[in-house]
């Protein structure tokens, strides 16, 4: 259950940045992904699916030698701490559904969103993914660590970000 | 992931420079291809045939056929596409009359074997278990009793429905290595494991 994070910044300046993150999902986030897809509705489904997504900042500061963990939760993640400001930022609901590849043997979704004028400045190595706009009651679906290293960025830096999952057989 | 290779590349441009000067790279996401060792959904099976005794006549066991629709479901379905909405995974007897095609979709299945029977709920299952890989079962479908005049089976469909607006989106394809033949009186059972990896 691969996928890719891929920013575009537009700086104050006019100047353009982009950069990739890979998506590690978490234990709970393959969980909740099997649950949600095989749990039958009409039987008294318990885990209906999440209405909406969020990602977050996770800070430059604050990340130990623990790192990134499948086992992280939004309550408990030893090796990183996230941003307060920017704050999560809900993703678009998503305008079209998957792809499937010609051979039928893998699906690829898409949701993105751009966000304007951000707080800053303000420095960070990674982001993730929930379904609850703060606090620590949620399902902590992935992380990803910026593959080109830290992002410093001004205030006032409009981000444009696409999330690509895969899913195959 | 099974094995160590990537199962996603975003690598594929190359590192230019911008007229101003900030350093980008041309990326884009990719399908996966034979070439990427890994599977990040598959599904096992378990089929039973009982007599009228609940005595156990045939087993069958072995791993599904992942349609592709299946596999854009599962993403549909978490991501937000059809959340507020009420499926029914189900699962129905298969009846072989041409090979399964990872493209297939649900109409196309009337080419290649219609059902032979009714359509059975799978019954809410627990919750996924496990640490890497994750599995989910056994879901089972029981009493297929409206197989009263004697029927062979190739195997079982599994599909999710979603009543109003209909849609019917297939999953997987249990198909037996051999068929079995239910006779007046006989029931069949069906367990499957959801796996999914990383």
């Amino acid at each position: 259950m691969k996928g890719v994070w891929h920013f575009k910044a537009e700086l104050p300046d006019g100047s353009i940045r982009r950069w990739t993150a890979d998506n590690e999902p978490t234990h709970e986030g393959l969980r909740n992904m099997l649950d949600v897809a095989s749990n039958n509705s009409f039987h008294g489904n318990p885990n209906p699916p999440a209405p909406v997504w969020y990602f977050g900042y996770i800070d430059t500061a604050g990340f130990t030698t623990a790192g990134f963990d499948q086992t992280d939760t939004l309550a408990s993640h030893p090796g990183w701490q996230e941003l307060s400001s920017p704050s999560r930022q809900r993703v678009a609901s998503s305008p079209f559904q998957s792809i499937i590849a010609a051979d039928g043997k893998s699906a690829l979704k898409s949701v993105f969103d751009r966000i304007n004028s951000l707080p800053g400045p303000f420095s960070s190595r990674g982001i993730l993914f929930t379904d609850v706009a703060s606090g620590s009651a949620g399902i902590l679906w992935a992380t990803a660590d910026y593959n080109e290293g830290p992002q410093s960025l001004p205030a006032g830096t409009r981000v444009t970000f696409t999330y690509t999952i895969a899913n195959n057989s | 992931m099974a094995g160590g290779k990537p199962a996603f590349r975003s690598t594929k441009g190359v590192t230019r420079r911008s007229p101003k000067g900030v350093t980008t790279r041309k990326i884009g996401p990719r399908f996966l291809t034979a070439d990427d060792d890994a599977k990040a959904f598959s599904m096992t099976y378990v089929a039973k045939r009982f007599n009228s005794s609940d005595v156990l006549q045939d087993t069958r066991t072995g791993s599904a056929f992942i349609f592709g629709e299946g596999l854009q479901f599962i993403l549909d379905r978490t991501f937000v596409s059809w959340a507020g909405f009420s499926f029914d995974v189900q699962a129905f007897p298969w009846v072989a009359g041409g090979p399964p095609l990872a493209t297939d979709k649900f109409a196309d299945i009337a080419g290649e074997g219609l059902p032979g029977g009714s359509t059975h709920s799978m019954a809410s299952g627990p919750d996924a278990v496990g640490t890497n890989p994750y599995t989910k079962g056994s879901d089972n479908v029981s009493n297929m009793s409206e197989f009263v005049a004697p029927a062979t089976v190739d195997g079982y469909w599994i599909e999710s429905e979603l009543i109003s607006p209909a849609n019917r989106f297939l999953i997987a394809l249990c198909e037996f290595s051999s068929p079995y033949t239910l006779a007046s009186g006989d029931y069949s059972t069906l367990e499957t494991v959801w796996r999914i990896d990383r």
